[in-house]
């Protein structure tokens, strides 16, 4: 088990956002937390993050990809990575791969959302980490732009050896149907668990057209919806 | 085109010389009404600025009192921007500080020059002491409140990457502060021009405030003139040549559309 969470419950002041919510993270799991804005899926995965006794956790490290670039203004995109990697030649390769080699000396003002997000993914994956969390990250962008970063990012994965779990937050279904392995929907007030699937169709060969996806779909903008 | 460009340039520097023009005019105007001990002709002003530029070191003055400006700016930053990460950092610390820094900011030089003298005797370091008590304060609010302005999600990453606390002062903390470094040694050097050259009148045997005073009291009304003249040319060409130039450079550097980043 790479996280176990039992039974966890969470108030701001005297209001209840998270009842009773209870998850096994498996070694190789890519955990999707759908819900809708304001439902309590980031402060879970900050709980998660963070220490919470309801919460059992069996890694090292972790790192992250927030739904702002948050890279810093005054360094170029090599140095933004080299930050957190202390590694000149990792950091080139891995931006390599995200397809920036030709923009590393630009500062982040200089370059778009999307490669901006890719700075950030490439920061993430640079530190190799056992988990990555992703908290919103693609919310920000266009359908085009958003469903090849997932891609990329999905290629990305493979090429991370160190890493055992992903969760991963978003209220956009079909981001989430791209890359998790299971997903879980928060619903309800106070936020609980109202759907749980697993999918089992192959990272590489995931498609927004495959029927298997426009079903799942269907059933989580119905809860949604409802 | 080109004909009309010119017109509207040499229109355009005339506006300029409107406000100018209009001093002098009343000046002299003036001049034929008081007497010569308050209001000199701007003949004999000339003739003075000329007389102190080749009888008078005005040279060596100058340059004692550049001296004291500068050292007093260069220590002010370096107290008030350390001050200003401290306290914008430790809030303890800052509840501390703060209202010292308002009752030092509530003394007026004045004061500072009259302890000043009765601690150090007369020479340099009263003015350039005035002048580091008057701009820290000001240079410390600066640094505090950008301190504390820094986006918290910026060390929120920070903490997520596990990044070293070296790393947070020089990647995050300087640079963020980096503008108001850059506006505090603007007011600082302005400030310390102003302070220092009063503070030479009383506190220091040489420096170009003191000559002032000196001429004042030798009843030389054209020669005190003419160096209030050089004191204001010489305080834009602090403001123009020295702290403007810095002021910029750091700032294309440092605030390149800053906040559409984060």
């Amino acid at each position: 088990m790479l996280i176990k969470i039992d039974n966890l419950t969470k108030f701001f002041g005297d209001k209840t956002i998270l009842e009773n919510i209870s998850l096994d993270i498996k070694k190789g799991d890519r955990i999707a937390i759908l819900g809708q804005s304001g439902c309590g899926k980031t402060t879970l995965l900050n709980e998660i993050k963070d220490n919470n006794k309801a919460i059992t956790k069996n890694y090292k490290d972790y790192s992250i990809v927030y739904q702002e670039p948050r890279l810093l203004p005054w360094k170029n995109i090599l140095e933004n990575v080299t930050l957190v990697c202390d590694d000149e030649q990792k950091a080139k390769k891995i931006l390599t791969e995200v397809e920036l080699k030709d923009h590393l000396d630009k500062i982040p003002c200089e370059i778009s959302g999307g490669m901006k997000q890719r700075v950030s993914i490439a920061r993430a994956l640079s530190m190799e980490p056992e988990v990555l969390f992703l908290d919103e990250p693609f919310s920000a962008l266009d359908l085009k732009i958003r469903v090849n970063l997932i891609k990329m990012l999905a290629a990305e994965l493979t090429h991370i050896k160190t890493l055992k779990g992903l969760v991963y937050v978003t209220h956009n279904i079909l981001d989430a149907l791209l890359l998790a392995s299971k997903v879980i929907v928060l619903g309800g007030t106070p936020s609980k668990i109202v759907y749980e699937k697993e999918i089992d169709i192959p990272l590489g060969k995931r498609d927004w057209k495959d029927e298997k996806l426009i079903e799942i779909e269907k059933e989580i903008t119905k809860i949604f919806l409802d | 085109m080109t004909l009309t460009y010119f017109i509207n340039k040499i229109l355009n520097i005339s506006n300029y010389l409107v406000g100018v023009t209009l001093l002098l005019v009343a000046w002299s105007y003036l001049a034929t009404i008081y007497p010569p001990a308050i209001i000199p002709s701007l003949g004999s002003i000339y003739d003075a600025t000329i007389n102190i530029y080749q009888n008078e070191m005005i040279m060596s003055e100058i340059g004692y009192t550049v001296y004291r400006v500068f050292a007093s700016s260069i220590i002010s930053v370096i107290v008030g921007v350390t001050l200003g990460i401290l306290c914008g950092v430790i809030e303890p610390l800052n509840k501390a500080i703060t209202p010292l820094a308002i009752i030092f900011e509530n003394v007026p030089p004045i004061g500072w020059m009259v302890l000043t003298i009765m601690w150090f005797g007369i020479g340099d370091i009263p003015s350039i002491v005035v002048g580091v008590i008057s701009a820290v304060p000001i240079i410390f609010f600066y640094i505090v409140s950008s301190v504390q302005n820094i986006n918290p999600k910026t060390f929120e990453m920070a903490k997520d990457f596990k990044l070293s606390k070296m790393k947070i002062l020089t990647s995050i903390y300087i640079p963020s502060i980096m503008p108001s470094i850059a506006a505090s040694l603007s007011t600082g050097i302005g400030l310390s021009w102003r302070v220092v050259v009063m503070a030479e009148a009383l506190s220091a045997y040489d420096g170009i405030g003191q000559k002032l005073w000196g001429n004042y009291m030798y009843g030389d009304t054209p020669a005190v003139y003419s160096y209030i003249f050089i004191i204001a040319l010489l305080g834009l060409a602090m403001e123009y040549l020295v702290a403007h130039p810095i002021k910029n450079k750091i700032e294309k550097r440092y605030m390149r559309n800053v906040n559409k980043n984060r």
